[in-house]
Parts: structure tokens; C-alpha cells; sequence
């Protein structure tokens, strides 16, 4: 389990990033981690590995400080970040150098999953296009068999029959024993695939919910005279909006339409959600 | 999953001369090559040697950045520092290249240089004796061995230290070093002045030369007092960058 306490950050001591962030995020899901851009979703994923000392809180992962940098802490801890680069060798040969760092590495399923991923494992990575390097190292990182993958911006660069593969490869990784957490502002790419959504905002955290405690608290869709709008825009479809769930009707998620909705009226979500 | 290991580092030195080959192969490449070029167009074997050694100096720079650069760019700091290595494991592969993997393979391709630029030489050159010579007279071994470490820990400090521009550093270091030796320059010459003033003879200066154990622990010293504040910024930088 992840957890934070009162976690503040700031790259100066003028800039202030992450602001009194509390939330525990448990194995067996997956968590969309949402906000504006600069809000500090990155800069939380970089906290939750140890990379950077927040000002003030704490991070925990499984109960211990991940900046100790204990072995048995970061071997269970894999993150893809938005933007990285690869040695220019073959990805088998990437894979054979860090595999002993994993104690769970499997080689077949890194080649199974480059297979579905359509990446040739033996060729230099430097031939490989952006895309192409991004879904190497996914493979490379589903492979590792960590209890906690982080994931930055996942499908930034994938093309769209990829991103179908990595939504089914992602399905199908998470268990009991594994937890992913998925930062993205492509949240069409990942919708079906999340469980917890957390959006953070100015003040910290402003929602963390499962998505079916969401949906039974919200309605998605078009409106009908009664319903209690939160928010609302005007699409091609007619208006959509997100409303009070009074009447217990069930509604497929919009994240889009939700994340507005916290943007745009936050003491509302809050009230709902009843948290600050 | 046991912590600091020699295993560890075994393996991080295997991810890291694999991941970053290019760097080694290029400061390899210029351990051979550049003292081997000086050998061919002076045709002395002597200037190869002297180059060799040179550029072995020059290398500490090359081969501290070579070690850092993972930590440092932007497209590789986060995956090298999520890396399973302990900064014990880290710096234990760092003393290693730096003590022991950094001056073989100079020694190694210094030697190789000498011997092929030989076919080319006017005179004759005994690498061999030469080596021997300076073996039994091993302060200049021990000498340059020392300067070396010296350099490669500063260089390995102002590595850990610079954040973004390693130029920079590198200048504010050399500014400060001239800076001193200028001082030291100017502090000796006050005392050649103020000998001349008294009429004395620069000849009779007495030097007071320090007992020889005293010498080897000064020397000792500097560069494990270096190694060891590099591996607390290793430690303290790993986690604030």
C-alpha cells in the first residue's frame, strides 16, 4: 500500500507544487491519478519513489520511507516515466542486465508481451521509434512482475491499436498483490481500465473514490428536470452533465465530465464525497 | 533481499558498462589512441608514454562524468535512481573503477600505444625498462597513482554537486584552484622578496621536509576524505535531485 501523509513539496521555497497531500492508494486496483497541468502529478509519482524529499508529510510504501532506498522497497517498484531513454541495445540485452535487480523477472512473458506489442526484442533501441521504445519498456516493465508499476503518461505516443493491447495487457496485470497508478490527462485511453480515480488540485486532494462509489453518487448524461446539476456542457450530443445521483440510477462513468465537474465546482464533490 | 552486497554491485557494474558502453568504448578509444598518434608523428616512443600518462590525467574528468551521467539526464535520472542499488552498492562499484579498473586500463592502453608506436620510432625505447625503472623508484608510481585519485575524487564531487551545469562547476573549480595556487605563488614570492631584502641567498633556504609516513597518510587521506564525502552527497543528492 502507498500512503502520504500531509505531503507538501516545492521545487523553491516561492513555488509551492504538492499542498497537504493525504491518500493511501491499495493493491488490487487502478489508480488514475488526474489534475491540471502543473498541479504535481508527476512530481507525486517522483516522491512516491524516493527520488526527491517532500518539504514537509511523509511517503510510505508498505510502511517504510521510500527514500531510505532499500532494496526490497524499490525491487518491488517500477515506474515508466513520460519521457526516457533507452540504451542503444537490444531490449534482450536491456533485460539481461536489469533482471537481476527483479527477483520475479520472466523473460518468456517480456517476449510474449513484445509480441502483442508488436517490438521486435532484438533489435537496437535506438532504431526504434519513440512509440516503439515506450511500448519496449512496457513490456520490459509488465515483465519485472512488481507489486507497484507507476506509470507516467502511458500512452503518450502509442498508436491505437497499441493502446487496446496495453489496456488489455494492464487488465489482465493487476491482481490482489498489484496495484498501478496511472497519470494521465488522455483519460479517453485509460477510462475502462481505471478503479480509483484521485484528482488533485491547489488545495491537495479533492477526490479519491472507487468508481463505483462515483457512480452511485453521480449520474452521467444527459439531464432531466429535478436532477441536480453540478456541471454541465454543451456537446454534439446535447447537454452533458453530472448530477446528483439521487434516484440510484446506474450511468457509465465520464471521467472528462467529472473532472470538470471538480474543477469547475469542487465544494460540490467535495460535499458529495464528503471531504474537504 | 539482502542489502549492500558485493553481488550488487557485481551487477550494477554490469547494467552500467552495458548501458552506458559508448562512454567507456569513447575513453578507451582515447587512452590508445591519442598517445598512439603522438608516438607515429613524433616518432619517439617516449612522447607516446609521456601522452599516455597525460591523457590518463585528462581521463579522471571524462570517466567521473561518465559515472554521475545516468543520475544527471533527464531521460535517465529516474530509471537509474528507481534502479534496486543502495548508494553503498553504487559507490563500491565507483571506488572500484576509480582505484582499481580506471588505472589498469590506462596502464594496459599506455603500454599498448608505446608498443605499437615503436615500429615508427627513430630511437630505441625499452618500455620495459623504463616501467622497471620507475617501479623501483616507485614514488613516481605512487606519485602519480595519488594525483590521479586526488582528481578523480574532486572530479567525482563537483559531479555529484553540479545539478545542471557541469561547465560551470568545472570553471568556478578551476578559478578557485588557480586562485589559490596564486595565492601560494604570491605568498612564496613575499618570502624570496623578503629573503632578498635580508641579503640572503635563495640557495639557503632550508626546505623542512616532513617524515615520509606523515607524507603517505596527507596523501592517503585527501582522497578518502573525497571518496568518502562523495558517497554522503551520493547519498543525500540521490534523493533530492
Amino acid at each position: 500500500m502507498i500512503t502520504t501523509k500531509s505531503l507538501s513539496f516545492g521545487y523553491t521555497s516561492a513555488q509551492q507544487v504538492l499542498n497537504n497531500i493525504t491518500l493511501s492508494m491499495e493493491r488490487g486496483h487502478i489508480h488514475g491519478l488526474l489534475g491540471c497541468n502543473g498541479i504535481g502529478k508527476t512530481t507525486l509519482l517522483k516522491l512516491i519513489c524516493g527520488i526527491m524529499r517532500p518539504r514537509s508529510g511523509e511517503v510510505r510504501i508498505d510502511g517504510i520511507d521510500p527514500m531510505m532506498r532499500r532494496k526490497e522497497t524499490l525491487s518491488e517498484l517500477i515506474i515508466i516515466p513520460e519521457e526516457f531513454d533507452l540504451p542503444n541495445i537490444s531490449l534482450e540485452r536491456y533485460a539481461a542486465v536489469t533482471a537481476p535487480f527483479y527477483p520475479r523477472f520472466d523473460r518468456g512473458a517480456m517476449l510474449g508481451y513484445c509480441e502483442e506489442l508488436g517490438v521486435n526484442p532484438r533489435v537496437r533501441l535506438h532504431s526504434l521509434s519513440m512509440g516503439q521504445r515506450k511500448k519496449a519498456y512496457i513490456a520490459f516493465a509488465l515483465a519485472c512482475n512488481v507489486s507497484m508499476l507507476l506509470l507516467d503518461e502511458p500512452t503518450n505516443g502509442l498508436d491505437i491499436p497499441s493502446k487496446s493491447v496495453f489496456r488489455r495487457l494492464l487488465a489482465g496485470y493487476v491482481d490482489e498483490s498489484r496495484m498501478v497508478v496511472i497519470s494521465t490527462h488522455q483519460v479517453a485511453d485509460v477510462e475502462q481500465l481505471l478503479d480509483n480515480i484521485i484528482i488533485l488540485n491547489e488545495q491537495g486532494v479533492m477526490l479519491n473514490a472507487t468508481t463505483s462509489e462515483i457512480c452511485e453518487r453521480l449520474k452521467f448524461g444527459r439531464t432531466v428536470e429535478g436532477d441536480k446539476v453540478i456541471y454541465s456542457e454543451r456537446t454534439i450530443q446535447g447537454d452533458m452533465a453530472v448530477s446528483v445521483n439521487e434516484s440510484g440510477e446506474d450511468s457509465s462513468l465520464s471521467i472528462e465530465l467529472l473532472f470538470n465537474a471538480t474543477v469547475t465546482n469542487p465544494h460540490a464533490i467535495a460535499a458529495i464525497f464528503n471531504q474537504k | 533481499m539482502k542489502n549492500n552486497t558485493l553481488c550488487g554491485i557485481v551487477n550494477y557494474a554490469r547494467y552500467h558498462y552495458t548501458t552506458q558502453y559508448k562512454l567507456y568504448l569513447t575513453l578507451v578509444l582515447q587512452l590508445l589512441l591519442i598517445p598512439l598518434f603522438f608516438g607515429i608523428i613524433t616518432r619517439d616512443a617516449e612522447s607516446a608514454y609521456a601522452m599516455s600518462v597525460a591523457v590518463y590525467i585528462f581521463g579522471c574528468f571524462g570517466l567521473s562524468r561518465n559515472m554521475v551521467l545516468p543520475m544527471r539526464e533527464r531521460g535517465t535520472k529516474i530509471m537509474e535512481m528507481t534502479l534496486p542499488v543502495t548508494s553503498c552498492e553504487r559507490m563500491g562499484f565507483m571506488l572500484l573503477n576509480c582505484i582499481v579498473l580506471y588505472p589498469l586500463t590506462a596502464f594496459v592502453m599506455g603500454a599498448l600505444a608505446v608498443t605499437l608506436s615503436t615500429p615508427f620510432n627513430h630511437g630505441e625505447f625499452d618500455l620495459l625498462g623504463q616501467i622497471g625503472e620507475m617501479a623501483v623508484d616507485n614514488y613516481f608510481f605512487y606519485g602519480i597513482y595519488i594525483f590521479i585519485q586526488i582528481v578523480l575524487s574532486g572530479t567525482l564531487i563537483i559531479n555529484l554537486l553540479a545539478r545542471r551545469n557541469l561547465i560551470v562547476s568545472y570553471l568556478i573549480s578551476f578559478v578557485v584552484v588557480v586562485a589559490f595556487a596564486t595565492l601560494v605563488i604570491r605568498l612564496g614570492l613575499e618570502v624570496l622578496i623578503r629573503f632578498d631584502e635580508y641579503n640572503e641567498n635563495i640557495e639557503n633556504i632550508v626546505f623542512v621536509s616532513i617524515p615520509q609516513w606523515l607524507g603517505i597518510l596527507i596523501y592517503v587521506l585527501i582522497p578518502t576524505t573525497m571518496y568518502g564525502v562523495s558517497y554522503l552527497l551520493l547519498r543525500k543528492r540521490q534523493v533530492k535531485w
